[in-house]
């Protein structure tokens, strides 16, 4: 095999003042997008609120766990080639916390609002008493707790023992990374599944899909890939990781970007194929509802936009190869994935307002609100600024890796 | 040396190690040599772009032959099911995009794979019996510990003395001729080819 540099690089630090605006616009938007949805949304449309809080919410959670994932693989593998990107991933996901004191607000003011199975009568309602031992608030929230963290402490230790070997060069902390990944990923896997049928399949709590987790984690993995291709190329724009980041990175990060949108289409088609086919009343009821009015272009567009596009967008080589390429796939990948959430969560915003209204289950189609936006920029603008302090806090790569020799002179011989 | 032009199909040479062979390809390739190859018991990384290879066109077969995977699937199931045999299955459609997906993917799967062995097959010249190279007695450690470089004596860049000397610069060993005839070439002596034991 090739051999990298003869000399390791210094550790880098990420310089602040290349980065433009940024770090003032991120806590901005975070502030006044949260505070302006908070304040305007709680005064015309608690409802509403709720369900767009959940929505941006979501988005940052799978996006965060996408990273973490990655982070638990790349040690479980032992893999080379993601060493000089892994600490953008550490830090993406030690954003956990911030996610925890985030859901801090639904726990307390939006559940009622959002769970239609907290506030129903369970004597008329025979498939909630079936799920009653599962499905009842102290539960709930002990898992809710369970996840978030989980998912906290797994970020931060990764993080921070790579800190660690940042400043000792010990290698056991390598060893010890990879076993505790180990033990990690099927409690990863756990977690993500059900954290996925707690918040997003049990707003409507007759339906259930049992792709439903890999579903929510085949888009994580997907947009949270995304996001690293642009993290690192907008790094490397602003003067990072020079001579260090090649194009062989980027190749490779695309080829994963490609697999996940191709493992999220089968994956997504598999659960509406299933559904279609068994033509059970409580199962089809989730996809005839999101093809009911503008939900059908909607439905449409998901599929076109989530699958075909970036399909096509990142098949050849050269696409992957070419910065500004790939980076148009992955910036459309990102938004697909906030669509795709949408999607997941909106629809059910219409389906409890016709509750609450005591008519059947109607929906007049799409509509878009400024609390969405608000809401999710606002989330968004919180943990990319976490983001940020947590990344310009150590070098942006782990310089002391065992491996980092191997991930510099990465090659796809092409 | 004194054979007819025609049935020489080129100089070989060997070289000590994979490395070597490799540095010596990339020589070769820089001065503009086209009709050239070499051989190894294994392959060697970074061999594809030593040699200036461009990118193979095995993938337009691949390409054909899904999109025929791709029509077929969807003439198979759309005669069948929706105009040879209607029935009504659980309520279903004749014909619906759902439960074609499947066949879709398989066959398009299943034509593209043969497309790229058929493609791949065809670019190579493959199957064949014969290879002049085999004359070569030494040729026969390739698939044990030799390498081999061989320039053809149809390139134009080709000079049976010249490419001699270039093949000696460059640190190749056993440099001999390959006929294309057994018969014409009856293993003459070459005392340079073998060394004392």
């Amino acid at each position: 095999m090739s051999h990298g540099p003869t000399h390791l690089p210094e550790a880098e630090k990420l310089r602040v003042e290349k980065l433009g605006i940024l770090p003032v616009l991120f806590p901005v938007l975070g502030v006044v997008g949260l505070g302006s949805a908070l304040i305007w949304g709680w005064m015309t449309n608690p409802m509403h609120l709720a369900f767009s809080y959940l929505f941006a919410f979501a988005v940052g959670f799978t996006v965060c766990a996408g990273a973490l994932f990655w982070t638990l693989l790349h040690h479980a593998l032992d893999a080379d080639w993601s060493v000089l990107m892994r600490r953008i991933l550490e830090s993406l996901a030690s954003c956990f916390p911030v996610l925890l004191l985030l859901f801090v607000p639904i726990a307390l003011f939006f559940s009622k609002e959002l769970w239609h199975w907290m506030t129903t009568d369970v004597s008329h309602d025979p498939l909630l008493a079936w799920k009653r031992p599962f499905l009842n608030e102290p539960f709930f929230y002990i898992r809710c707790a369970f996840y978030l963290v989980f998912f906290s402490l797994a970020g931060l230790l990764y993080r921070g023992l790579s800190i660690r070997q940042d400043e000792d060069g010990d290698p056991r902390i390598t060893l010890r990374l990879r076993h505790t990944a180990y033990g990690f990923i099927p409690l990863f896997v756990l977690c993500l599944t059900f954290a996925g049928f707690d918040w997003l399949m049990a707003l409507d709590h007759h339906w259930y899909s049992t792709m439903w987790g890999v579903y929510l984690f085949a888009g994580a993995a997907q947009s949270s890939m995304a996001l690293l291709i642009l993290i690192t190329n907008g790094l490397v724009r602003t003067g990072h990781l020079k001579g260090l980041f090649t194009v062989e990175h980027n190749h490779i990060m695309g080829m994963l970007l490609f697999a996940f949108t191709v493992f999220w289409g089968y994956i997504s088609f598999s659960q509406y194929f299933l559904q279609w086919y068994a033509n059970i009343p409580e199962e089809t009821w989730f996809f005839t509802y999101r093809n009911t009015g503008t939900w059908f272009y909607y439905s449409i567009f998901l599929v076109v936009g989530h699958f075909f596009v970036p399909f096509i967008l990142l098949l050849t080589q050269p696409a992957k190869r070419t910065p500004w390429r790939i980076c148009s796939a992955a910036t459309w990948v990102l938004f697909m994935h906030c669509m795709d959430i949408y999607w997941i969560v909106m629809p059910n915003l219409q389906l409890q307002e016709s509750r609450h209204a005591g008519h059947e289950a109607t929906t007049t189609g799409f509509h878009p609100h400024l609390l969405d936006l608000l809401a999710l920029v606002g989330v968004i603008g919180l943990l990319a600024h976490t983001f940020l302090w947590l990344l310009s806090k150590k070098s942006i790569f782990p310089n002391r890796d065992p491996r980092l020799r191997e991930s510099l002179a990465v090659t796809n011989w092409l | 040396m004194s054979q007819r032009p025609s049935t020489l199909h080129g100089l070989g040479a060997e070289f000590p190690s994979a490395s070597a062979l490799l540095h010596a390809a990339e020589k070769i390739q820089s001065m503009g040599f086209r009709r050239w190859d070499v051989y190894s018991p294994f392959p060697i990384h970074g061999m594809d772009h030593a040699m200036g290879f461009k990118r193979s066109r095995v993938s337009l077969f691949s390409l054909l032959g899904g999109i025929t995977g791709l029509s077929t699937a969807f003439a198979l199931i759309y005669y069948t099911s929706a105009i040879n045999y209607p029935l009504i299955v659980q309520g279903k459609p004749y014909f619906a995009l759902e439960p074609s997906m499947p066949i879709f993917f398989e066959l398009t799967v299943l034509l593209t794979a043969f497309g790229t062995i058929i493609g791949l097959l065809l670019l190579t010249l493959m199957p064949r019996l014969h290879h002049p190279v085999f004359n070569w007695d030494r040729f026969k450690r390739v698939t044990d510990d030799g390498f081999f470089l061989v320039l053809e004596a149809t390139d134009p860049r080709f000079d049976p003395d010249s490419s001699r000397k270039l093949l000696t610069e460059i640190g190749g060993t056993y440099i001999s001729e390959i006929h294309h005839d057994p018969e014409l070439d009856p293993h003459p002596a070459r005392p340079e080819m073998e060394p004392a034991p």
